[in-house]
């Protein structure tokens, strides 16, 4: 009988450890949602909920949430009584136009931000951005058509760039261009200040634990509700997303309660006689900056990551990593050209593979 | 050491043994991870692929907004083609572990491969 025993405590032991190394908090369980049509990405949600339903209201309730805001930081569309950043392009030297408080914080966060930054991320960019938008979209459509705008177009474009005549008045709720011909584009920004808005919304709303990714924007809220203390994110290698070999993971972070946000140059781009002409643009020279593969941002809040990795990746890397390194609670991540990984330490303790983190 | 075993004892033995079993059956199955790979359309799954049963390069073709083709072999999956203006879903290239995804946003398509990674939630890309 002590033998049966002893075999059954074992057995028993057994049926617990298997069970264990897949469970939940109790009462938990993990779930995830992606969808299309705002920010023009993918936006996922993972999370973890006592049921599906409990989920589903969530992640409604966000998705709703980014539609509404893609259409207020919209710059492409109209909408039916909504006035949203193209109402105040296409007023541009003509009138203040009435917008939403998020609309308002955006661009005031961008102002003060583009300071903060060796103003190098400029809303007022537009002008310059519209004609990259241009030739990026016929390359890819006809790559044979493939090639580099004038500079000296891109250079009367900039003439219209001066982010000091962006003005906002807070009170009565309005924004101005102050010339015709100016413009604004929240692209580097946009998506990081909305996941922010609606992660917080959602964590408001009571939703403990989960991650919100937004193409190249990853929010994680709380930690992750299983035996694991912090999320794993994965960082892409930018030479795997040429397509060309099986897409794979340079490393993987561990964090809870924070943000990561990637520019990078192996998304966005079209080819011109062999050489990849990216979309982030340096203001000074007109052109894409071509300092890095991609830095990743890490700090808490999502749009101020975004904002971070734009100017971090404008900049050459002895600025760049200052420019972390005076922002407290901002760590960092740069791949150079050449494939080398350069870290912040912080971030160099939290990866799994250059730093042997452990995620217990 | 030879003692006799009751009724109740070998219920109670087999129970336990056919617990075990099972869990770890369910276990093996989900740290293994056989791929399967959903095709999403306009939020719906249309098709689902499981990847490691797929001996012949399988090519699937939607023509909707944009003309768009996704090429399935052994164990992998992409987006080979699109005419969409901005190619970031072909640049994405092979799918083939759990929690991979590659979406062409102006086609309304997303390829997810289903299951987890077992040490990353989310990959930021």
């Amino acid at each position: 009988m002590i033998l049966l025993k002893r075999f059954s405590a074992l057995l028993l032991a057994f049926v617990l450890l298997a069970s264990a190394c897949t469970s939940t908090k109790s009462g938990f369980e993990k779930y995830s949602y992606e969808f299309l049509g705002a920010f023009d990405t993918m936006i996922q949600f993972i999370g973890y909920a006592q049921s599906k339903e409990q989920f589903e209201n969530f992640v409604t309730k966000g998705r709703n949430r980014f539609f509404e805001l893609h259409k207020l930081y919209d710059i492409y569309n109209s909408y039916e009584g909504i006035n949203n950043i193209k109402t105040i392009n296409d007023n541009a030297g003509i009138k203040p136009v009435e917008v939403r408080q998020e609309i308002i914080d955006i661009i005031v966060f961008s102002k003060e931000w583009h300071k903060k930054t060796g103003s190098k991320v400029n809303i007022a960019l537009g002008p310059v951005l519209a004609i990259w938008h241009r030739f990026r979209e016929e390359a890819n459509k006809d790559p044979s058509a493939a090639r580099l705008p004038d500079i000296e177009q891109l250079k009367k474009a900039s003439e219209k760039t001066d982010i000091s005549k962006v003005e906002v008045d807070e009170a009565k709720k309005t924004v101005y261009l102050r010339e015709p011909g100016m413009s604004l584009d929240v692209g580097a920004v946009a998506k990081g200040f909305a996941t922010e808005i609606v992660a917080k919304e959602l964590a408001d709303a009571g939703f403990q634990s989960f991650i919100i990714s937004s193409g190249g924007n990853v929010r994680a809220v709380g930690k992750p509700m299983d035996n694991r203390s912090k999320w794993g994110i994965g960082i892409q290698d930018p030479n795997s997303a040429s397509g060309v070999q099986d897409y794979a993971n340079l490393d993987t972070v561990f964090v809870d309660d924070t943000s990561m946000v990637t520019s990078g140059d192996y998304q966005r781009y079209y080819v011109v006689n062999g050489q990849m002409i990216h979309h982030l643009i340096d203001p000074s020279t007109l052109m894409p900056a071509n300092y890095y593969r991609a830095v990743t941002i890490m700090t808490k809040d999502s749009g101020v990551a975004d904002f971070l990795s734009s100017a971090a990746f404008l900049l050459p890397y002895d600025k760049s990593r200052a420019l972390v390194e005076s922002m407290e609670g901002a760590e960092a991540l740069w791949i150079m050209p050449d494939g080398t990984i350069k870290a912040t330490d912080a971030m160099k303790k939290a990866m799994k593979k250059l730093g042997g983190a452990r995620n217990n | 050491m030879f003692f006799k075993l009751k009724a109740g004892d070998i219920a109670v033995a087999a129970l336990i043994i056919a617990i075990a079993a099972a869990n770890l059956a369910i276990f093996m199955h989900s740290s293994e991870g056989s791929a399967t790979a959903l095709i999403i359309k306009n939020g719906k799954v249309v098709q689902k692929l499981k990847l490691d049963d797929i001996n012949k390069r399988i090519e699937i073709e939607y023509k909707d907004k944009h003309n768009i083709l996704i090429a399935a072999e052994h164990g992998r999956i992409r987006f080979e083609k699109s005419d969409c203006p901005d190619q970031v879903c072909v640049r994405t290239g092979w799918l083939s572990r759990p929690g991979q995804t590659a979406a062409c946003v102006p086609g309304g398509i997303i390829i997810k491969i289903q299951g987890e990674d077992s040490d990353t939630d989310i990959i930021l890309k």
